[in-house]
């Protein structure tokens, strides 16, 4: 919902942008490391969030967020997940 | 009861195939033979050759596609790629200037046919770098070598998204 109240894009949708924006920023995390391949872990993570903050703000036409500080909005708890590993 | 077992599976299946391909804006379906490293777990990365087994010929271009990334998109990845049955096939001269998956060297790997779908409505971003080379590898399949190029998919064809096997 914007300020207006009018529905912008709906949950669903809004997954999808979420999911689109991972993808994307893990493929230029990815790409990033295989051209230095002597990147830190930590640098890579934040590289990745960086990246998919890019994609997000393009998909989402500004909207959305992608940081690690959890949500703005408290009455909408974050659902901490483990990440796993690829080998 | 197996037989009504099977139909319930195969449109759960379905429905999640077309779920996860309604999610993508503009497919480009790649039809063609996905080498993969042998491992119990998502490979980072497999070769897509787009041609079938009987018309590969020596100099055929090849794509370098980035796998293990379309788990966010296609939830099922490891289950579809651990129940298939694949051709164990060899590779050799996998030389990169980066970190790969595929390590210098002869290499068993395995060989299936099936479809990689990309999503051309999203380019891929122009400001990362990337390595726009192309490499050469020795396929043998069967005591038949084939000589083979690759690459990287150009950034038009845009992020994969899914990957379906030849049923």
């Amino acid at each position: 919902m914007n300020i207006e109240k009018k529905m912008v894009y709906s949950a669903n949708e809004a997954k999808n942008i979420a999911t689109d924006a991972f993808n994307a920023g893990e493929n230029d995390m990815r790409a990033y490391f295989k051209q230095r391949p002597t990147t830190s872990a930590d640098d890579l993570g934040r590289y990745w969030i960086q990246r998919a903050q890019h994609h997000m703000a393009i998909l989402s036409l500004g909207r959305g967020r992608v940081g690690t500080q959890g949500s703005i909005n408290n009455a909408v708890p974050v659902v901490i997940r483990p990440y796993e590993f690829c080998y | 009861m197996s037989s009504v077992i099977r139909i319930t599976t195969l449109l759960a299946m379905s429905s999640l195939v077309n779920d996860a391909l309604a999610q993508i804006r503009d497919p480009l379906s790649l039809h063609g033979i996905v080498i993969f490293p042998v491992t119990d777990s998502i490979p980072q990365e497999v070769i897509l050759i787009p041609c079938t087994l009987d018309n590969l010929k020596d100099g055929t271009m090849g794509y370098l596609v980035m796998f293990s990334t379309m788990r966010w998109t296609q939830h099922d990845l490891l289950h579809a790629i651990s129940d298939l049955k694949k051709e164990e096939v060899n590779i050799r001269g996998i030389i990169t200037p980066y970190v790969s998956f595929f390590p210098p060297g002869d290499v068993s790997s395995e060989l299936v046919e099936g479809n990689i779908v990309f999503d051309k409505s999203y380019p891929v971003s122009p400001d990362v770098p990337r390595d726009e080379g192309i490499y050469e590898l020795e396929l043998t399949i069967n005591d038949t070598t084939y000589l083979i190029k690759y690459t990287n998919p150009p950034k038009e064809f845009g992020y994969p998204k899914m990957f379906i096997a030849d049923p």
